[in-house]
């Protein structure tokens, strides 16, 4: 999967997550998403992991508080 | 209720949570509160409820409390549907002990106080010994209280294992449960817990044949060129599960009956027999006609029964014509099973006495019409061999004579409408007299069909509802069947009056037709009580003194 491939899967769900269209080249963040709360964190996180067959810690977790940090991580786990 | 599925999704085994988050809900639904109270992150399966919930035309409106392992309830919306849903698990050695069973069971009995709705419960998902005890355990305390009701867990659990939780990051999500679970959760409660909960039952499931019931078309390639597989041969074994519960089973389909007879005869892959079914309708009449046909039949609206069938057109033909029939497109065997066993309001319905008896009365109805060709009058009564059997005030009838109150149309004179609750809190009120009349004849035990709710006041009756199923109608058995419970009534408490409330709804024509008939009234005043002195209550010797056997319990 290429990183487009990734931001534009992330962006879908952070869409589906927050409850508005987000654009392709937005960069979201926690801090700035009243909508991002905990539960929504944890529903995007499942997302995540069902989307792209991941898993995350709980450190993980905890650190992925925005768009371009999430894509990175995926991008990590599925580097070769 | 929507009458048409896009199901792919909510079919689907491994459905994704974005898939489900993905939908868009359907316009005019109609929204249910939903109070939850639980000690885990209850939230990951609400999320994604709603979903399931729109297939029986509900929008759910969610509210959380704080965790609370104690269930104190201290704020009830007192109509809300209430569910409680904890991990057991949180409650470690004690949850074994009677002592915890006791506090469930109060803290259940002390819901149901504040709360007038449906409380649905889930049990706890696990197979060890001791969760099983408990979950038989809470089977008996929810069949003690009204409206209360057990959310299977164990079965979707069984069929999950190990993927049922996950402990990873638990502390984190806030559950044990896997985003499978909860997936998996939301999809039993919302298809099946749910519905059952709120929605009356489907009465009759019409199936059409060719390339539903089988692959292939009956009259073009022959009883021995059509296909049955496995897929097929499961539907039947449904069908016949749902037939037992009391569900009608019809056929409803455009082909040659000889053609049937002849499937039924020839193919022993065929599980469904002709007796199977207590309605057929087969032939070239549209489908449309043939469901008024078999709801003719079945005495009951089309609106109670489920259509299946595998031709899109004849689908969209049903709907143009009956709006509010429930409609399920037949795509595939392993598609119309999964919606057989999780149609909303088709499943997931305590066992009441009358259920099981709907198809036996039927057929014996048939017989009766026979009888009264060749017989008039009291001959009628007398040959029929009526047995009546009344119960005043007995909390073992809560769910059936709410049924009757919610369900009848025909025959009920005050439209209240009284839930399970209602009927258990009535019963226990002082001067409160709730008969149910349960029917026997030489042909078969019709179970409870009838519902007097009454309440004394100083020397007169209030009586606000008498409801009569419909099965029990035509019999000619309704004024000394209503007369012979209130005179036992009248004479305990010394009464001089009866009062009926009338009110007209868009189908009771028949029970207004009877208290005008029963009371003498002509001008029966829609909203209000027509009073009549007893002694006055035209034929009421008559009535009391028609041939039918009658017991209280």
């Amino acid at each position: 999967m290429t990183r487009s491939q990734i931001q534009a899967a992330v962006v879908n769900l952070l869409s589906i997550t927050i409850g508005r269209q987000i654009m392709q080249t937005e960069v979201v963040t926690r801090d700035a998403e009243p909508a991002w709360d905990s539960l929504k964190h944890i529903e995007l996180i499942l997302m995540l992991e069902e989307e792209f067959g991941v898993q995350f810690s709980e450190k993980e977790m905890a650190a992925l508080r925005s768009s371009d940090k999430i894509v990175n991580a995926i991008e990590g786990k599925n580097a070769p | 209720m929507t009458n048409t599925i896009e199901d792919e999704i909510i079919v689907a085994s491994c459905v994704k949570r974005a898939d489900l988050l993905r939908l868009i809900e359907p316009p005019g639904l109609s929204p249910i509160h939903l109070q939850v109270h639980r000690n885990y992150a209850f939230e990951l399966i609400g999320s994604v409820l709603p979903p399931f919930l729109w297939v029986a035309g509900l929008k759910p409106i969610i509210a959380y409390g704080v965790y609370d392992d104690t269930l104190s309830f201290s704020q009830i919306d007192p109509t809300a549907v209430q569910i409680i849903s904890l991990d057991f698990e949180r409650f470690g050695e004690q949850v074994y002990s009677a002592e915890f069973r006791n506090w469930l069971s109060g803290r259940l009995g002390n819901l149901r106080v504040k709360n007038q709705g449906p409380i649905i419960v889930s049990n706890w998902p696990s197979e060890s010994s001791n969760a099983g005890r408990f979950n038989f355990e809470l089977e008996k305390i929810a069949d003690r209280l009204p409206s209360v009701f057990v959310w299977e867990t164990v079965e979707i659990f069984r069929k999950m294992r190990t993927e049922f939780f996950n402990e990873r990051v638990a502390d984190a999500k806030g559950t044990r449960l896997s985003n499978r679970a909860c997936i998996e959760l939301a999809r039993s409660l919302g298809l099946v817990r749910l519905p059952s909960a709120l929605l009356p039952r489907i009465k009759a499931v019409a199936v059409d044949l060719d390339n539903t019931l089988f692959e292939g078309v009956l009259g073009e390639d022959g009883v021995e060129g059509i296909h049955i597989s496995a897929g097929h041969g499961a539907i039947y074994k449904e069908l016949l599960r749902l037939g037992e519960e009391g569900v009608f089973l019809a056929i409803l389909s455009k082909n040659d009956e000889r053609d049937f007879a002849e499937l039924c005869q020839k193919r022993p892959d065929f599980l469904l027999k002709p007796e199977h079914f207590s309605a057929i309708s087969i032939g070239w009449q549209t489908k449309s006609e043939g469901l008024v046909r078999i709801a003719e039949q079945l005495h009951i609206g089309v609106d109670s029964i489920l259509v299946v069938d595998d031709n899109s057109g004849e689908i969209e033909q049903i709907r143009a014509g009956h709006a509010d029939t429930p409609l399920l497109h037949s795509r595939s065997p392993e598609q119309t099973l999964f919606w057989l066993r999780h149609y909303p309001a088709l499943n997931g319905y305590r066992a009441n006495s009358a259920t099981p008896l709907r198809v036996s009365d039927l057929k014996a109805s048939r017989q009766r019409d026979l009888l009264r060709v060749s017989a008039s009058g009291s001959d009628y009564l007398r040959e029929m061999q009526i047995e009546l059997t009344y119960s005043l005030n007995s909390m073992s009838s809560c769910a059936r004579l709410a049924e009757l109150s919610q369900k009848t149309n025909q025959f009920n004179t005050g439209l209240q409408r009284f839930s399970e609750v209602e009927v258990a809190r009535q019963m226990k009120a002082p001067g409160h007299c709730t008969i149910s009349v349960s029917m026997r004849d030489r042909f078969c035990d019709s179970g409870i069909i009838g519902a007097i709710f009454a309440r004394v006041d100083g020397d007169r009756l209030m009586i606000e509802e008498v409801s009569v199923s419909c099965r029990a109608l035509g019999r000619n058995v309704e004024s000394p069947m209503i007369a012979l419970a209130l005179s036992q009534v009248i004479d305990r408490y010394g009464l001089r009056e009866v009062a009926f409330l009338f009110r007209k709804g868009p189908r009771n024509l028949p029970a207004h037709m009877w208290l005008t008939s029963f009371t003498g009234v002509q001008h029966i005043a829609d909203g209000s009580f027509t009073i009549v002195p007893w002694e006055t209550i035209p034929q009421r010797n008559e009535h009391l003194s028609a041939p039918i056997t009658i017991r209280w319990e």
